[in-house]
């Protein structure tokens, strides 16, 4: 075998190689089931087929609900009343040596905290008015307030939330989950994407890319509007026979032509041809919110049709409800400068804070009261947080009051999926500006993502270019202390 | 002045292996010149000899300037120098023996093999002066170390706290932070090292503190550079334990603190703290970490099947392991979406091995499930959206380990959820189902610690749910 070949050999390969050649069945059980009856054969190429955790995980799936823009902790979850003092006062240069901001120059003031704060639950956990109902399941939630990035722009800093990395190429977690643990319902896929806010994020469609990995494993974007999926349907005058017969013939061939040149692609290209006929039929339904009850539309207060970020909560619990692995959401518009009304952060703000509030608790409650949130990893955040500093673009103070990114703290939070209910875990110092205590990595947040779902982050790895990769690089490590 | 002496005495790693090359090589020389044929390398014995002898003075000096440092366990630290000492001397000795040949007044023939065995005693004190130096940096276990290759696995001593039965009746210091520092400071800061001359393996070491003054403030665990040090950032020079170390956990630093605040007593038990429910929730914490696993029974069972297995995923069904080193099995039927009677024999056989047993949206052929009566591992049980009813539970008798039970969207009414066919049942979900209010309080009274969750959730309509945020004018 030529160089050129054994570079195409990956471990799926060897799998598919040994299980053809034997003709063992006892391969495809190790593998896990998970196909129609006739399809044993299939079973073995799905590269997407469920497969065994390095470890008994107890979330099954996860919903990563991202704010795109990177919304404020300060008026949201990081209670600073000493900031308030210092509002309009200069910021003192110890806080601006050094350091880079994306628009701040010169020397800003400081911005006190625009929203009222209550401890919440049992638990006491500090949320702000502009969430109210969500104030009410604080118990049910843990947060990361010491969560500290090192990209202060948005396309580098969402990539490295969602690949590890702040450039381009590497495969999304949910790329890493389905690598990882294949996923459960074989006539869904098994990563899917679901957007709101009008615009999709800065970094682009590699925030949900495969990178690496091969392409079956990229997130599968669905529209909340007209067909869910595009050109999923079949075109007029073409019987679903039809379509069954010809994706038959499409694939033999192309496993004549996987056999000959070993290329996992190959595979994918198989796999997707299955799982789009069968998805013919499940997408629409389940993407079709119509169905649901009046009480669910309520609870979420969605209104079907529209491509909101509430439709997207109720999608989102319908699709891991039907067993897909992962479900990322992207909500854009968080991007509070200050520079227009919509992203002043005491106005536009507070606009986008109810306009998730009622879902995203919708979302939790929805799941749990279905027994499904203990197995569901709900993760909450942007990809950095904001000054405690008012920007002044250009040392001009913005026409509205706004605050610039900020990469050294901001908050997350996760609920479900084995995580402890009502932690606030990491402290930052009196004005939100560095974590004093519980200090968590991006890489940290990933590591416990993976943990939780029974994948321990420095196993899970990929041979590429001559080494392996995995999602945390060479750091990560799990956050014991919200880890049920 | 001390400035430059401790400078001075930086360069004794350095140069202390000069002489050990040096002398070593003079006796290969003298060894190899025994032999005819290598005769003539018996020139080069002494200038080796010599240049052998003064960098073991300069070694020694280095090595005196270095001790003045501190930090050294004192035994090996003076083994170590007269050791040094005398392998000077007696390199010294040996080669104004040599140079003065009339002092060894034999024949030709034999003085070579004197020359040779007059190095021996050289030899083996050259080599145990640079063992107890070895000692000295890299501690007394570093070479035995290496050859534990079998017998017991080095137990973190942090494992017993972690398996504490009564943490009230633990004595907090002995029972508690003493294996906190045994796992995390004593490797630089004991018996075997002082580094900035601190010993933290006996009361009166940790109050005596080290080259800077006292590191135990009772009381105040924040101005106790024993705490204080921990808790800077990891960037920070001073951070302990050195960052490639292992680090304390969040909990042990919580216990550290906690002690240092209540007054640092080494006698004091758990139940006479101040706030001894504080320090019980935290040596839980601990032990927490390796109790993950605990929701899956205490029991082994063997490897599931390959045949019942094979014969289950060959129709579709989902069978895997629950980890990669664990036999307990999840099944899901829920890509089928029936459940024959064949499928639920093929099942049968896994009996022992599965824990999570999920039928969402399956309709059974046959709805009754007195096959899950040999289940006795099996822990959460889903059968939602199916068409279970209040009959199918008629014949069952009782999963004994069954914690998690999901029947949403089902008929199923209270008749079904027997607490004593449950005994273990910890959750109850029943959301769109004919199981009441009434019936969960009357459930809770002969299972209080179950929790049976009916939903039905609704948020309340508030104004802010219509309000839109305008700019003021």
């Amino acid at each position: 075998m030529s160089a050129e070949e054994l570079k195409n050999i990956s471990r799926r390969h060897f799998l598919w190689e040994s299980a053809a050649g034997i003709g063992s069945v006892a391969l495809a059980s190790l593998l896990g089931g998970c196909s129609k009856p006739n399809a044993a054969a299939s079973l073995i190429t799905d590269p997407m087929a469920p497969r065994v955790s390095h470890f008994p995980g107890k979330a099954k799936s996860v919903i990563f609900l991202h704010m795109a823009g990177a919304p404020s902790q300060l008026e949201l979850f990081d209670f600073k009343p000493e900031l308030k003092k210092l509002h309009n006062q200069a910021c003192p240069p110890s806080l601006l040596e050094g350091k880079r901001f994306a628009f701040i120059r010169g020397t800003p003031k400081m911005l006190g905290p625009q929203a009222d704060f209550l401890q919440r639950g049992d638990a006491g956990s500090w949320v702000s008015n502009h969430l109210p109902h969500f104030a009410t399941i604080a118990d049910e939630v843990s947060f990361l307030k010491g969560v500290y990035t090192d990209q202060f722009n948005h396309a580098p800093a969402q990539l490295f939330v969602q690949t590890g990395s702040p450039r381009l190429g590497r495969p999304s977690i949910g790329s890493w989950v389905t690598y990882g643990l294949g996923t459960e319902n074989n006539n869904l896929p098994g990563f899917v994407v679901l957007t709101s806010g009008g615009k999709t994020p800065d970094a682009g469609k590699s925030v949900w890319g495969s990178g690496f990995l091969p392409s079956i494993y990229q997130g599968v974007q669905c529209r909340s509007e007209g067909d869910p999926v595009l050109f999923l349907s079949d075109p007029p005058g073409i019987h679903r026979d039809l379509k069954s017969r010809s994706i038959q013939a499409i694939n033999d061939v192309n496993k004549l032509h996987h056999k000959e040149f070993h290329d996992p692609e190959t595979l994918t290209r198989i796999a997707q041809y299955e799982m789009v006929f069968r998805m013919q039929i499940s997408v629409p339904e389940v993407m079709d919110i119509n169905k649901e009850p009046d009480y669910i539309h309520q609870l979420y207060g969605t209104t079907p049709g529209k491509a909101s970020f509430a439709n997207n909560c109720l999608l989102a619990r319908k699709l891991v409800e039907q067993g897909v692995r992962f479900v990322q959401l992207f909500d854009w518009g968080w991007d509070s400068h200050g520079t227009d009304e919509n992203l002043a952060i005491d106005i536009g703000f507070r606009n986008k804070c109810l306009e998730i509030d009622r879902s995203m608790t919708a979302l939790i409650l929805d799941l749990k009261q279905r027994g499904l949130l203990e197995e569901t990893l709900v993760v909450w955040g942007g990809e950095f947080g904001r000054t405690p500093m008012q920007e002044n673009r250009e040392n001009v103070t913005n026409p509205y009051l706004g605050r610039d990114h900020h990469v050294e703290a901001f908050t997350m939070w996760m609920a479900g999926g084995g995580i402890k209910k009502g932690v606030s875990y990491g402290e930052t110092d009196e004005i939100g500006y560095y974590p004093i205590q519980g200090k968590v990595s991006v890489h940290d947040v990933q590591a416990t993502l993976l943990n939780q779902l029974g994948l321990n982050h420095e196993q899970l790895t990929y041979q590429f270019q001559g080494r392996p990769f995995r999602l945390t690089d060479v750091s990560g490590k799990v956050i014991q202390e919200i880890v049920a | 002045m001390e400035q430059l002496l401790s400078a001075f005495g930086r360069f004794h790693p350095l140069i202390v292996h000069l002489p050990i090359g040096s002398l070593v090589l003079a006796f290969i020389f003298e060894a190899l010149s025994l032999r005819r044929s290598y005769r003539r390398l018996g020139i080069a014995v002494q200038p080796a000899l010599l240049f052998g002898a003064f960098v073991s003075l300069l070694a020694g000096a280095t090595g005196l300037a270095l001790s003045e440092e501190g930090g050294y366990e004192d035994t090996t630290l003076a083994y170590h120098k007269y050791l040094g000492i005398v392998t000077m001397l007696l390199s010294f000795g040996l080669y104004f023996l040599r140079r003065h040949r009339t002092i060894l007044k034999y024949e030709q023939r034999v003085r070579r093999p004197v020359r040779f065995f007059l190095f021996i005693p050289l030899l083996i004190v050259l080599s145990l002066a640079g063992h107890f130096g070895g000692s000295l940096t890299h501690g007394d276990d570093y070479l035995t170390n290496a050859f534990e290759f079998t017998g017991e696995v080095k137990v973190d001593p942090i494992s017993k706290v972690q398996f504490m039965t009564q943490p009230d009746e633990a004595v907090l210091y002995a029972d508690v932070i003493q294996p906190i520092l045994e796992s995390k400071c004593y490797p630089c800061h004991s018996s075997a090292k002082q580094k900035g001359d601190l010993r933290l393996d006996d009361a009166q070491w940790i109050l005596k503190g080290g080259k800077d003054g006292k590191v135990l403030l009772p009381g105040m665990a924040d101005s106790s550079s024993l705490f204080a040090r921990m808790m800077l950032p990891h960037e920070h020079e001073d951070h302990m334990p050195p960052n490639e170390k292992p680090q304390p956990s969040s909990a042990e630093l919580d216990l550290i603190r906690l002690w240092i605040n209540e007054g640092a007593t080494f006698d004091e038990k758990v139940k006479q703290l101040e706030d001894p429910k504080k320090a019980i929730e935290l040596v839980n914490l601990l032990s927490d970490g390796i109790r993950k696993d605990s929701w899956l029974p205490a029991v082994d069972v063997s490897p599931a099947s390959e045949g019942a297995l094979k014969r289950l995923s060959e129709s579709g069904i989902i069978a895997l392991p629950m980890g990669a080193n664990s036999n307990f099995l999840y099944v899901n039927f829920s890509n089928r979406r029936t459940v024959t009677n064949e499928s639920l024999k093929a099942l049968a056989s896994l009996q022992d091995q599965v824990v999570s047993l999920r039928f969402s949206y399956c309709s059974f052929d046959n709805s009754d499930l007195s096959f899950l009566n040999d289940f006795k591992n099996l822990v959460s049980l889903y059968l939602d959206h199916t068409n279970v009813k209040d009959s199918s539970f008629q014949a069952l008798e009782v999963i004994p380990n069954l914690k998690y039970l999901n029947v949403v969207f089902t008929t199923v009414g209270e008749k079904s959820i027997d607490p004593k066919k449950f005994p273990a049942l910890e959750q109850v979900f029943a959301f769109e189902t004919n199981i009441t209010g009434e019936t969960v309080a009357r459930l809770r009274q002969s299972l209080p610690s179950l929790q049976v969750d009916t939903g039905g959730v609704i948020l309340p309509r508030i104004t802010s749910d219509t309000v839109v945020y305008r700019k003021k004018n």
